[in-house]
């Protein structure tokens, strides 16, 4: 490839892991509200219970649709456009992105048509292990992914025989710090976006007085209590990466604190999000401390309520910016300090490259617009009955 | 090792052969006709089409972690294919998922498209691997293309009139996909540690999939019309 095809690559790559990564997020951050709603439905048999699992269950619905497709689309690029990844470290990196397909993919979408369908079907304890499955099988494919993507920021468990690189031990692959810090903190921010997703809807349907009060005021402090302390846990889990960080990436260590650093070292510029993200991180958690200090006069207040509605996309900036400073930070390296970005790329042509980036950008802008404004539709329609087809009792 | 996860891989394919390949037939008779027989068709399918289209995600994730090496010389080989299966993909998911919560009628006719051009470029792909050879653009891969369209459309057909038809075509498209498959084992596949790990989680996991899959088509055994989520 060329350098401007391996930047088209890059671009292409970039594209289609940031916007996987905000449909992923909120899948992660949803569900285990969903199951919890579920449990206590189960538990308690009061109706309200039911009709919230059931709203914010569809939302997460109609939210998986683009995580699975964009997903998809990422397993191929790395044949299409990273071939030398494969080729030159396939032996460790594909075999993790394997088991997400199976384990959690195939296992997720499986279970999950099968709750979709079980509503008024199936025995109700049944479908409550339904949801809580698919909740388990969602978080193994983030633990998947973040296996392979952790020995790319920290390469462990590895030998190298005549060039070729190849798996020593499945011991340290599967307990690689750098995949543990960044599994922790992504699933702390990733329950930050679904909780003041929640609280941002809730915070709606307040504002503009619709007839479900009772139902959205209790969404609102499910939402404020999982969106606070999620975002809480995730700023200090942030910081928590720092001592690792400066011992495996020092160049990006440095480059984070705006230090010059000599050899080999990501731009400049990945000091911008680092900051964005840490503020970001920092309003989340005054809002959700006000909120559990004030509480009545604060969620009183039209205006607090819309600006609960204005917070609903910033968890989602913050992630962007966390996704630059990590991937952005390991430059040059695609496998930090093992393979250099332009050495894995595919022996395409450039306009290969333009057509594959185009098509997927059209796809991409035209089908993550129609699904977030499908999502805001029916957020702001609220609860309705019927939704999953199940026949009213 | 490499034989056991070949035959996985080969099952994963063919699975999602059988099952896609009668979704690809129905999808791309939905272009035209009363908006109720295309509400009937999309019910037939839509509530499987999620659960089938995990058999190939997962092919694929097998040949990534087992076969690392066939992955990355036909996928930037048969470039634009590759892309135009994804778009395809893409596309079709979308309309199949959206048409009900969407009022426009250009779902319909975008599900009829993309499953045409998804079995169109399967076809040409896996003829092309088939057949070896240099080049992109080749006659003989491009009837396997047509070929593909024709039979898909065959399939679906049988899945519409019933379990029966639908075992009967699908034993035939699993042995066309299969057995030449499993016939020509590649000798490249990735070292012996990864494949170890590899069949440690997936070989258990096995049975409790198809368990799930097995469920899910238990499950979907009612009236077409009857409304949905989908």
């Amino acid at each position: 490839m060329t350098g401007t095809a391996t930047t088209l690559a890059r671009v292409e790559f970039a594209g289609t892991a940031v916007v996987h990564f905000l449909f992923a997020a909120l899948t992660l951050g949803l569900l285990p509200v969903v199951a919890v709603l579920q449990t206590r439905w189960n538990r308690t048999g009061e109706a309200t219970l039911e009709r919230m699992t059931k709203f914010w269950g569809s939302l997460y619905i109609i939210n998986y649709a683009l995580g699975i497709v964009t997903g998809l689309v990422m397993e191929f690029q790395f044949g299409l456009n990273w071939s030398g990844l494969p080729r030159a470290v396939g032996n460790i990196f594909g075999a993790p992105l394997a088991l997400e397909t199976i384990l959690a993919f195939f296992a997720e979408s499986t279970l999950l048509g099968l709750w979709i369908l079980g509503w008024g079907r199936l025995p109700k304890k049944l479908h409550l292990l339904l949801i809580w499955l698919v909740t388990l099988t969602a978080y193994i494919s983030a633990f998947w992914v973040m296996v392979t993507n952790g020995f790319m920021q920290h390469p462990v468990g590895y030998a190298d025989r005549h060039g070729m690189i190849v798996l020593k031990s499945w011991g340290a692959l599967l307990t690689n710090s750098g995949m543990f810090y960044g599994l922790i903190h992504l699933v702390a921010g990733s329950l930050t976006a679904g909780g003041f997703f929640i609280a941002g809807v809730s915070a709606f349907h307040l504002v503009r007085r619709t007839k479900e009060k009772a139902f959205f005021d209790r969404s609102l402090r499910i939402g404020l209590f999982v969106g606070g302390a999620a975002a809480l846990a995730t700023v200090l889990l942030g910081f928590a990466q720092y001592g690792y960080l400066k011992r495996a990436q020092p160049a990006k260590y440095a480059t984070m604190s705006g230090k010059p650093v000599s050899g080999p070292a990501p731009p400049s510029w990945i000091s911008l999000p680092l900051n964005v993200m840490i503020g970001l991180g920092i309003v989340l958690v005054v809002v959700a401390v006000g909120a559990a200090v004030f509480r009545q006069q604060f969620l009183g207040s039209r205006f607090v309520l819309w600006g609960l509605v204005g917070l609903i996309p910033l968890p989602f900036l913050a992630l962007i910016c966390g996704w630059l400073v990590r991937e952005v930070g390991r430059q040059p390296w695609v496998v930090y300090g093992l393979v250099r970005t332009s050495a894995a790329s595919s022996s395409v042509s450039t306009s290969a490259v333009l057509f594959s980036l185009i098509g997927f950008s059209v796809a991409y802008v035209a089908l993550a617009g129609l699904d977030y404004s499908l999502i805001a539709r029916a957020a702001r329609r609220g609860p309705r009955d019927g939704i999953f087809g199940e026949v009213p009792v | 090792m490499s034989t056991v996860l070949w035959i996985v891989l080969v099952f994963f394919l063919t699975g999602y052969l059988v099952f896609e390949g009668s979704d690809f037939g129905v999808g791309m008779t939905m272009g035209h006709g009363t908006p109720e027989r295309r509400d009937r068709l999309a019910r037939s399918i839509s509530p499987l089409f999620l659960g089938n289209e995990v058999w190939g995600v997962a092919a694929v994730g097998v040949l990534l972690g087992a076969f690392p090496a066939i992955e990355s010389t036909q996928s930037s080989r048969l470039y634009p294919f590759v892309v135009t299966i994804l778009l395809g993909w893409m596309a079709r998911d979308a309309g199949l998922w959206f048409r009900s919560r969407t009022r426009g009628d250009w779902c319909d006719p975008l599900i009829a498209v993309a499953s045409a051009v998804l079995a169109f470029s399967w076809g040409y792909v896996l003829t092309d691997i088939a057949l070896g050879g240099p080049g992109i653009l080749r006659l003989g891969p491009a009837l396997g293309g047509l070929a593909a369209v024709a039979a898909a459309l065959l399939h679906g057909r049988a899945f519409l009139a019933g379990r029966r038809y639908f075992l009967a075509t699908g034993t035939v498209v699993a042995a066309v996909i299969a057995i030449p498959l499993l016939l020509n084992r590649p000798d490249v596949a990735a070292g012996s540690t990864t494949l170890v790990l590899l069949a440690a989680f997936v070989l258990p996991a096995l049975p409790l999939l198809l368990a799930a899959q097995i469920w899910l088509w238990r499950l979907c055994r009612r009236p077409a019309d009857a409304p949905g989520f989908f």
